[in-house]
């Protein structure tokens, strides 16, 4: 328990330190934590606007915005979040620009390639490794179907795995706000994949 | 059972997937589902919903698209630190050549009226001649540097 403890604070402090290094233009911190939150960064991206070359281009922006903004950054606060904050303004301005007329718009469906057609499945077995990867797709396919706001939250909270407190201040509501989200997204993900997969593949 | 105790259940069971509740609402539930098999069937399902988006494969990004990034990044990083190496100088410039100004003032006063004219400037009016040496210098200086600045935002490509 003290050494998973102890790990953790080691892994907060090298996050900040390599932060702080970048903030004096030291090249070697750009690379490590491109390299810790590039999987990541790119995910919440591709949740967001669900079209991998945008996502793509997104994402080069960010690190492009981040260099330019290291500066602002207060080293006292998470670098993830504000990390995620940047990644996110360029995103609802990407999506302002596309439809201007609503954010919460699902758009069309499976417009996007399947981010799960993109790696493999981590299931052990050729079965279970099968049956993963489809259901995997199906739930990728309906996570992308909820909107905006839904699909963030769910994101967020159960991929990121972020608190709620955070996600709150990520996205400038209220936690109230965030339980709601959550709650509603919950329902229509569980709602969709029950229309799709039918009432037979669940438990 | 009371009806509306499994409505409050199963209302929170979406939050109790996403691990959003507080402890006592947690307890509250675990209490419940222990005595009900229809809720606990329910909970299940909710459980099964958050592990699906748990257990999503992460998605990434190529290595060609990660080293454009870093590319792109770092050109920018060298790109922003040039700038601001560049306003450091011309700050520093912009004082060396206020405190030239100021100091060349008592010289040229020495020169052109002498050590008693110079004397004058804590005793007499000669702060009047000094103000009005300052101001043009300055002014000078103010024009000079705005051609420069111009004429380097506009070899770098910014204005």
């Amino acid at each position: 328990m003290m050494a998973d403890a102890a790990a953790d604070w080691e892994a907060l402090l090298s996050r900040d330190t390599d932060a702080a290094r970048l903030q004096r233009g030291d090249l070697d911190a750009l690379a490590a934590l491109l390299a810790r939150y590039q999987n990541r960064l790119y995910r919440y991206l591709l949740r967001l606007v669900r079209d991998p070359a945008i996502a793509e281009d997104l994402f080069q922006q960010t690190w492009v915005r981040v260099v330019e903004k290291i500066r602002r950054y207060d080293p006292r606060r998470s670098f993830e979040a504000w990390l995620f904050a940047v990644a996110r303004n360029l995103a609802i301005d990407h999506l302002r620009r596309r439809a201007p007329e609503s954010l919460d718009d699902a758009g069309p469906a499976g417009a996007a390639e399947t981010p799960a057609a993109r790696v493999a499945s981590a299931e052990p077995g050729v079965l279970a490794g099968l049956l993963a990867r489809e259901r995997a797709e199906l739930v990728a396919q309906v996570l992308a179907e909820l909107p905006l706001i839904y699909r963030e939250t769910l994101t967020l909270r159960f991929e990121e795995e972020m608190k709620l407190e955070e996600i709150a201040a990520l996205l400038a509501v209220p936690l109230s706000t965030v339980k709601t989200r959550l709650r509603r997204g919950l329902e229509m993900m569980r709602h969709r994949l029950e229309n799709l997969a039918g009432e037979s593949s669940w438990p | 059972m009371a009806v509306n105790e499994h409505e409050e259940t199963r209302a929170r069971l979406p939050l109790a997937a996403a691990g959003a509740l507080e402890a006592g609402e947690r307890e509250q539930i675990e209490r419940h589902l222990a005595g009900c098999a229809a809720c606990a069937a329910e909970w299940e399902r909710w459980r099964l919903c958050g592990l699906l988006l748990k257990r999503l494969p992460t998605p990434q990004p190529s290595p060609l698209v990660v080293e454009r990034a870093r590319a792109r990044a770092v050109a920018r990083l060298l790109e922003t630190s040039d700038e601001r190496s560049t306003q450091v100088g011309i700050l520093l410039a912009v004082l060396v050549a206020w405190t030239l100004t100021l100091g060349s003032g008592v010289v040229v006063l020495v020169l052109t009226r002498g050590i008693a004219a110079a004397a004058e400037l804590f005793t007499g009016n000669g702060w009047l001649w000094v103000a009005a040496y300052t101001t043009a210098g300055w002014f000078l200086a103010a024009v000079a540097s705005a051609v420069l600045g111009r004429r380097y935002r506009t070899s770098r490509g910014l204005a």
